[in-house]
């Protein structure tokens, strides 16, 4: 593939669309060419500076009032007797109240206000530390992530120290990861690969850099550097007792994705 | 796969009717799933109506159908597109109803994957506005507005959905190749317009485009 046949197929490469050999040689074109390495960066955080600006007219729309209605709208379509209907009221109003303090929770969460600290990012933390659920060759339910993704034999110049394992990475809904370690004397990290599509896991802890969109915190001595796979949309991390400045440059040939 | 979802009427039973029955969700898992997507269902639902009190409207309608065809979503299939796609079909049902015809195709943009026109490098535009510059944000969403719907619903459903391609093509009932194709002109339009607006604003970087 030469730079053209690149660009021409440009939006179907950073969309995560081309498959085959069709994707390995825009890989491989990309990989070797800087200008069109720079071209495929900058369309990438167009990208997501359009998302951003698409989402910015959204407000405040009560969730949990549409949802009560919608509720009650389809409860009204099904006969039944009048104590039923107000056990039904009951649960309702109490699905309102635990809706409120989920709002409350949400802001809290999102902001990264204690005891909630940064959920996603403190949950992508405990999956690298975490026995795993199930071995690599043991979850069928998961074998769609494992087609999407699988852990390169080495990362940023690190070679995979052992096969990765697959998750259950606890957020609120629950979400299935993919994980593997890798590293040498100098630098050991686990990289994570979700199937959790369209998080923006903290406000207060995202940093730009190059043009890049990055969350990073510490937990507990453990540098954690989330991002959006640009292929699948997906969240991924890198969580290591490296700095995060040297996990922000392993996990930039990351964002490549295998 | 979940099938038609929210087109049809009352269908808990619709998975043992099939004989293949396979785990839904409850209702207060729906509830919570709903959360996560809720700002992109009501983003989708703005720049599909273009009216905010219409896109509140299209969102009820949407949660109202989901809940009804619960048992017609099958766990852990992508629950984003379900509901984007019941989405779509409220808006296209109240679309029809108001006798508003869907804006024609040109015929051009029925030849899928080649694409005469390549995008502009967006290096053009420099170095991109700052997420507080309401001005763009104001650009960006009047251009997806101004864009007849055979473009903006495939860009809205990818942009804002996260569909991918195969899903968006579900969805609207067209082959990939013609959601390509519309997702590349629209993309491109975008890419133009925005182009103009570094222009106009000094955004723009020397030699890029
Ligand atoms: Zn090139």
């Amino acid at each position: 593939m030469d730079c053209r046949g690149f660009q021409n197929q440009i939006l179907a490469w950073i969309d995560g669309e081309l498959t085959g050999d069709a994707a390995s040689a825009a890989a491989t074109h990309e990989s070797a060419c800087a200008d069109c390495t720079e071209r495929a960066l900058a369309e990438r955080a167009f990208e997501e500076r359009l998302g951003t600006a698409m989402l910015s007219d959204v407000g405040s729309v009560s969730l949990a009032t549409a949802l009560m209605a919608a509720r009650e709208r389809v409860e009204a379509e099904q006969p039944a007797s009048g104590r039923l209907l107000m056990l039904r009221r009951a649960v309702a109003a109490m699905a309102v109240a635990a809706a409120a303090l989920i709002v409350v929770g949400n802001v809290m969460w999102f902001l990264c206000i204690p005891p909630f600290e940064c959920a996603y990012l403190a949950a992508m933390e405990a999956a690298a530390t975490d026995a795993p659920l199930a071995p690599l060759s043991d979850a069928p339910a998961n074998c769609a992530l494992l087609a999407r993704v699988t852990p390169p034999a080495a990362l940023g110049g690190f070679a995979r120290v052992d096969d990765g394992d697959f998750m259950h990475v606890d957020y609120r809904t629950g979400s299935d990861a993919v994980r593997a370690r890798y590293g040498d004397d100098d630098l050991a990290f686990t990289a994570i690969w979700s199937d959790l599509v369209g998080a923006s896991p903290s406000f207060r802890r995202k940093v730009e850099r190059d043009g890049l969109t990055w969350w990073v915190t510490e937990i507990d001595g453990r540098a954690v550097v989330a991002f959006i796979c640009p292929k699948t949309r997906s969240l991924c991390a890198l969580v290591g007792e490296a700095s995060e400045e040297r996990l922000i440059e392993a996990a930039r040939t990351l964002r490549t994705c295998p | 796969m979940a099938t038609d979802p929210g087109s049809t009427g009352r269908d808990e039973t619709h998975a043992e009717a099939n004989g293949s029955a396979w785990e839904t969700l409850t209702p207060a898992e729906f509830e919570t799933m709903v959360t996560e997507i809720h700002q992109p269902l009501m983003a989708t639902a703005l720049r599909l109506s273009r009216r905010r009190a219409e896109a509140e409207d299209l969102v009820q309608e949407t949660l109202y159908r989901g809940f009804r065809s619960l048992a017609s979503y099958r766990k852990g299939t992508r629950f984003r597109a379900w509901m984007f796609r019941i989405l779509h079909n409220v808006f296209i049902n109240r679309i029809r109803r108001e006798g508003m015809a869907p804006s024609a195709v040109d015929p051009a943009e029925m030849s899928p994957a080649d694409h005469p026109h390549p995008i502009p490098d967006i290096r053009g535009i420099g170095d991109l506005p700052d997420v507080a510059d309401h001005h763009f944000d104001d650009t960006v969403k009047a251009a997806v507005d101004a864009m007849p719907e055979v473009f903006r619903v495939p860009l809205v459903l990818f942009a804002l959905g996260s569909l991918s391609y195969a899903e968006i093509a579900e969805t609207l009932d067209i082959p990939i190749g013609t959601v390509m194709s519309r997702l590349h002109r629209a993309r491109r339009n975008l890419r133009e317009q925005l182009t103009e607006y570094a222009t106009e604003h000094g955004y723009a970087s020397e030699g890029g485009g």
